[in-house]
């Protein structure tokens, strides 16, 4: 035991308090220093095996055996026949760390991008050290209870992020956003109470742990409302959810484009870049892993609707005239690269396992994909906002002109939002792509129709707002500085990097996803489908 | 000498090393070097301000009337450096010193202006660029010739570079592949991309000197993508390099980024141009990646050299589904019907751009595909696959040429020429039963049509951008190192016996009658007397004209207004470079004299070479309309003895005239569809968002809300208030599910 990953956790937390008892002119520098720490910190979870392993990756292990552990048992009651049990126990294995270093290195940025926030500075940044604990938690409970409190922890600093520092409607935006979530996360806790007691009854050992639920799984039928429905399906899907809202899936979806219109820049960032990520993971890790014939038998309602969520949404973005509604609508278009991924990697076929895992690898790489550049494109906007005070696509025009240092970076963030190669965005796309094809070749084609759209609003807003003439009313506009820029770089030398070389993250991946190709082969084998 | 083909990585590297030396250290300098001296020239204004007491407001009223007057005065042409510097003198003359000064500064934020000269740092990475270049046409060059000595080499060889990944039998490669058909596109890219880097030293210092450096930076960068797509040995690679070469003519297209003046009529805006040619050209690799994806489920790989016989046994419609969907991607990058209609407003972008990447290379990257894969179009899939290449590129060609005969704009006329050319090679790899003429006409066709492009760079360097050819005429008189070469290019494209066009072209109608398709020879050679007709047509209106020597060939009377000024030897050495392979390229396929291109593109020394041309009695019927062509035009551009409204006078002729002009609605179309299709499901989309998933949430959140309507002021709540709400909520809502799961059985 390490206790690496406890102070990867609680570190911000500490660091929260730390803010709040320091004198306010400290506020930021704290922060920066606290998520500096943690970014550093997370990063040791990749290197350190990597140094010890000689750079294997094989090293960092699966659910079941992850390199990273801290565990200690907690809560221990019997009722009864009922047993409670609830380990404090946090894990780390290749998909974890990914997510973990990820939130860092957001985090970080989001206390740089947010530098000069006015407004009541001590309390966001406590806020914004409290949400990364929430979301660091989430990526490392190994548990599903300790997984389930957190993804609750996260909840309440965003809430009062967006409802405090919002814009003009952030009462709307943060309330929609909290009942969404809370109706997933209350659905979702049913789900787990569901599963625990039902396997405990089953196998007569009640362990939430990832390891265990990871090889144990529920089987029989379950009875609600009079239909008799396949234990593994219902419990999956009373999961799921709370992970297709934050996904956000079609038609869970509409929370997003008015949290993220409505929050200030730097949330924007952390909850495109993390907390929608949240979901995928969830879906990845737990209900793939956990309900893998459940995964199986919902695989062609998931695929359908990953590809609405890429069409629809690039649908709506192509009509947004509002810069930072269009990028929310890209997310849910982009996000449903995951979503037609997983689908793809559950689905039925299961001819050549290979695709499969190429298309899980590809929905976990546009995880990191949509996180990075997605950052890029809001922190992009927020430069122009802060300038502006407007983010209408149509009021711009010809700023290439007085701002070229963000028209670079913006245009770079745009050109990796639509998938151009050697960026890390086409890596994604090309392996759920071709990775899901054998599986549902008319709906993959069908949705190979958004690499026009995505092509066609991204490039549609730069022209309206970044080339042609200038629009007089700017002429005074002055550029990004550095410390605005800084973030900025820092996403894209690392989208240029996994874009020339994804093999980097592709290993660190391996180990996780090939583990759950083969539990979802065993499951689909032994259903006998 | 084996090394060159062995080590063939290094032609990508040296531009890859030219790019990043200009992006991270040398446009660095270069932009702080501008921006000190603009400062440096801000601070002197300052300190002139200061010394005067009413300064301020005078001054800024002052700049204010004497920029309109100066605008005034040149009567709104303030499209041109030219007409920049000219309304600056003009200020300077009318309103003295602190005036002009002031003048000069608005002028400088005008986003049109020029800001002088290029820096000695933009200088330099236009060098480093040019060097890099040569470095990688002299690596060619060398492979070529060691392909040349080592006849086996031409058969092929795999680069391996690195995986991205293997899973059991499946995996994602980034290698190389450089067989003979490589090395000649090789040859073709760096020799044209060195001479237009070469050329656009001088063309660009005139045209936007501020982006200098920029624009060599996007050079190499669209020179390292086409050079993967050149390299690929597999379908993942193609398509990285294809879309790499598709985001370098983007931000080329769009590089000028100042409106076309209003008064050539309806031109587009670069940007829009820019974005119109993406978007195309992504309706095409939506196809391509289909294909692509109907392959790789197929065979589990993406290696060009491993698809043909892991494809055994597979069905073959499926395996022509995928060809043609791959073809679609050629379509869009080639730009053929449907998909031709970015390639006319590329023209937007600098010429030295539209020369390299929409004449050259770029645009011929879709031929480059067929050929690649020209076994499974050929061998594995059905026959309908080639039919489907041959008959677009047939259409196309026909169809680009009728448009090509009335445009008054010297670059579309150029631009329909290319689109149409590129169509015979499409015919060309249709028909045959090899990739020779293909690739033979698209290695002609690179050089004069890029000799042609810089020419026309050279007229509108000339005339300070006036693209028009109402407004040109006579102009060999006057810069006969640009008119020359030009007219070796034009002889050659219209198949002039002896000259490089000829030889492929004839080689390609050949092919059509050979193959037994009489419609397609039709086409084509209908479309070779229309070639010859709408080139000479634009010869005459630029370079001749009614009073010119030879009956109107050369010089005559010149129709525009700026005084056409000669160009430099940095415009017009390329352009007399360029006319060697315009003149002798073609004798690399001409059999009396050994030539046999067929055998080494495709590495087989058994190959039968191309027909002798002048053997078959059919050639001298092609010869004959080129002729025709050419004497038509002569008649009614050069002597004028036949006037331009002859055919268009009749209803019907008139009506064909506005059809061709109007490129036969086909942008009308496309706007219709795109207005009254995909924005309209977009608005639906947007609608059900907004009405009907809203409305069920906004329903929920006001009971909701009804209940938590104290917890309002947000701002005031305390963290544990809000941490207690949602937990509880949420424990409540699950307790009911669980209960209904229970108790609801």
């Amino acid at each position: 035991m390490s206790w690496l990953l406890t102070i990867l956790v609680f570190l911000p937390t500490v660091g929260a308090l730390a803010v709040m008892a320091a004198p306010r002119g400290l506020s930021r520098w704290l922060s920066a220093v606290f998520t500096g720490v943690v970014f550093l910190l997370s990063t040791w979870l990749y290197i350190g095996p990597m140094l010890s392993s000689g750079g294997n990756a094989a090293v960092f292990g699966n659910v079941s055996h992850p390199y990273w552990v801290d565990q200690a048992p907690w809560i221990n009651v019997t009722i009864g026949s009922l047993q409670l049990k609830i380990d404090y126990h946090l894990g780390a294995d290749g998909l974890s760390i990914f997510m973990l270093v990820l939130n860092a290195l957001l985090t970080f940025l989001a206390v740089l991008g947010s530098w000069n926030i006015a407004k009541r500075q001590r309390e966001y940044m406590a806020l914004l050290l409290l949400l990364e604990t929430g979301v660091m938690g989430v990526f490392c409970a190994f548990d599903l209870y300790l997984f389930w409190l957190f993804w609750e922890i996260e909840l309440i600093p965003m809430f009062l992020l967006i409802a405090v520092w919002g814009g003009q409607r952030r009462e709307y935006a943060a309330w929609k956003f909290v009942i969404y979530t809370v109706l997933g996360s209350a659905i979702m806790l049913a789900g787990i109470l569901l599963l625990y007691f039902n396997l405990g009854s089953q196998t007569g050992q009640y362990n939430a742990s990832f390891g265990w639920l990871a090889t144990h799984h529920v089987s029989g039928n379950l009875t609600i409302l009079g239909l008799t429905v396949s234990s593994q399906l219902i419990i999956f899907l009373l999961i799921y959810v709370a992970f297709a809202i934050k996904l956000p899936m079609f038609p869970f979806h509409t929370w997003l484009p008015d949290a993220h219109t409505e929050a200030p820049t730097a949330v924007s960032v952390l909850l495109a870049g993390i907390l929608l990520k949240m979901g995928a993971y969830g879906l990845i890790r737990i209900c793939v892993d956990f309900m893998p014939s459940g995964a199986h038998q919902f695989a062609w309602p998931l695929a359908v609707l990953g590809v609405i969520n890429m069409v629809y949404g690039g649908l709506c973005s192509l009509v947004q005239s509002d810069m930072k509604k269009m990028i929310a609508y890209s997310s849910v278009s982009h996000m449903g690269y995951v979503i037609l991924g997983v689908a793809a990697a559950v689905g039925p076929g299961a001819t050549n396992p290979a695709f499969k895992e190429a298309a899980l690898t590809g929905a976990a790489l546009q995880m990191f994909t949509h996180g990075t550049i997605t950052a890029m494109l809001f922190f992009s906007v927020g430069v122009l906002y802060d300038r502006a005070h407007l983010r209408d696509i149509n009021a711009f025009g010809g700023l290439q002109a007085k701002m070229p240092r963000l028209t670079w970076i913006y245009s770079f963030a745009v050109l990796a939002s639509l998938g151009l190669p050697g960026l890390s965005g086409f890596v994604a796309e090309y392996l759920v792509y071709t990775g899901s094809f054998s599986t549902f070749p008319i709906l993959v084609a069908v949705s190979a129709f958004t690499v026009i759209i995505t092509a066609g609003y991204l490039l549609w807003m730069l022209k309206r707002s970044f080339f042609g003439p200038l629009n007089p009313k700017w002429s005074g506009i002055t550029d990004a500085s550095i410390l605005e820029m800084t973030p900025l770089i820092t996403l894209a030398v690392l989208v240029l990097f996994v874009g020339v070389f994804p093999q980097f993250l592709i290993n660190l991946l391996h180990p996780s996803l090939s583990n759950i190709i083969q539990t979802i082969s065993g499951a689909v084998t032994a259903s006998g489908r | 000498m084996d090394i060159f083909v062995r080590d063939i990585w290094v032609i990508p590297l040296l531009p890859l090393i030219a790019l990043v030396l200009n992006l991270f250290i040398i446009r660095p300098l270069d932009v702080a070097y501008r921006d000190r001296s603009a400062h440096a020239g801000a601070a002197h204004d300052g300190h002139a301000e200061h010394s005067s007491s009413e300064a301020h407001y005078t001054a800024e009223e002052l700049i204010e009337s004497s920029y309109v007057s100066a605008l005034d005065t040149i009567d709104g042409h303030i499209d041109t450096p030219a007409a920049m510097n000219h309304a600056l003198q003009t200020a300077q003359k009318t309103s003295g010193g602190k005036q002009a000064v002031a003048l000069m500064r608005q002028l400088e934020q005008h986003p049109e202006h020029p800001h002088g000269k290029p820096t000695i740092y933009a200088r330099l990475a236009g060098y480093v660029g040019i060097a890099g270049m040569f470095g990688s046409f002299a690596w060619a060059i060398g492979a070529l010739f060691a392909m040349f000595n080592n006849a086996s080499l031409q058969k092929g060889l795999t680069i391996p570079l690195y995986n991205w990944l293997t899973f059991g039998s499946i995996s994602y490669h980034v290698n190389f592949y450089v067989d003979s058909l490589t090395v000649v596109m090789l040859v073709v890219v760096t020799a044209v991309s060195v001479l237009v880097q070469f050329y656009s030293q001088e063309y660009i210092e005139s045209e936007e000197p501020r982006g200098y450096s920029r624009f060599f930076a996007w050079l190499s960068l669209f020179a390292i993508s086409m050079m993967i797509l050149t390299l690929s040995a597999n379908f993942l690679m193609i398509f990285i390099g294809w879309e790499l070469v598709g985001v370098s003519s983007y931000l080329l297209i769009g590089f000028l980024g100042k409106d076309a003046p209003k008064i050539d009529g309806g031109r587009p805006s670069p940007s829009a141009a820019a974005l119109k040619a993406f978007v195309t050209n992504r309706v095409g690799d939506f196809g391509f990646l289909i294909g692509i994806m109907i392959l790789f489920a197929q065979t589990g790989t993406f290696t060009f050299t491993e698809i043909p016989q892991k494809l055994q046994g597979t069905d073959v419609t499926l395996i022509t589904a995928a060809m043609i969907l791959v073809f679609c991607g050629a379509v869009g990058k080639s730009a053929q019907f449907p998909l031709h209609v970015w390639l006319p407003d590329a023209m937007e972008g600098p010429t030295p751009v539209s020369a390299l990447i929409h004449a050259a290379t770029m645009v011929a990257a879709g031929v480059y595909l067929v050929a690649r894969t020209f076994l499974l179009f050929h061998a594995y899939a059905g026959p309908q696959a080639s039919m489907v290449v041959a008959y677009t590129g047939g259409f196309t060609a026909l169809f680009a040429a009728l448009i090509a005969t009335v445009q008054v704009d010297l670059k579309r006329v150029l631009a329909y020429s290319t689109i149409s050319q590129l169509g015979y090679m499409f015919v060309g790899l249709g028909v045959a039963g090899t990739d020779g003429p293909g690739m033979f006409h698209l290695m002609t066709h690179a050089f004069f049509k890029a000799l042609l492009f810089l020419g026309s760079g050279g007229v509108l360097h000339a005339l300070s951008g006036q693209q028009n050819m109402r407004k040109m005429g006579g102009l060999a008189t006057k810069i006969p190192l640009v008119a020359f070469p030009f007219l070796l290019a034009t002889l050659s494209i219209s198949g002039m016996p002896f000259l490089s066009g000829f030889f492929s072209k004839d080689e390609i109608i050949a092919q059509t009658l050979a193959n037994g398709d009489v419609a397609l020879y039709v086409i084509t050679v209908f479309t070779a007397f229309l070639t010859a007709f709408y080139m000479f047509r634009a010869w005459f209106l630029t370079f001749g004209g009614k009073g010119g020597a030879l009956g109107g060939l050369w010089g005559g009377k010149y129709r525009g207004e700026v005084h056409p000024h000669a160009p430099g030897i940095r415009i017009w050495l390329p352009l007399m470079l360029l006319a060697i392979p315009t003149v002798f390229l073609g004798y690399w396929g001409f059999a009396p004299l050994g030539g046999n291109f067929n055998a080494f593109i495709t590495g087989n020394p058994a190959a039968a070479p191309f027909g002798n041309p002048f053997a078959d009695p059919m050639t001298y019927v092609s010869i004959a309309l080129a002729f025709l062509g050419i004497g038509i035009a002569w008649l009614m551009y050069g002597m004028e003895v036949i006037p331009a409204d002859a055919l268009t006078r009749n209803p019907v002729g008139k009506g064909l005239h506005a059809l061709f002009f109007n490129k036969f609605y086909v942008d009308e179309l496309y706007m219709a569809l795109i207005r009254f299709g995909i924005f309209l499901f977009a608005k639906i989309a947007v609608s059900i968002d907004k009405y009907v998933i809203d409305g069920i949430i906004n329903g929920i959140g006001s009971g909701v809300l009804g209940i938590g309507r104290g917890l309002r002021k947000v701002e005031t709540g305390r963290l544990q208030n809000y941490g207690a709400a949602f937990f509880g909520g949420a424990l409540i809502i699950a307790a009911a599910f669980i209960a209904v799961v229970y108790f609801g059985k």
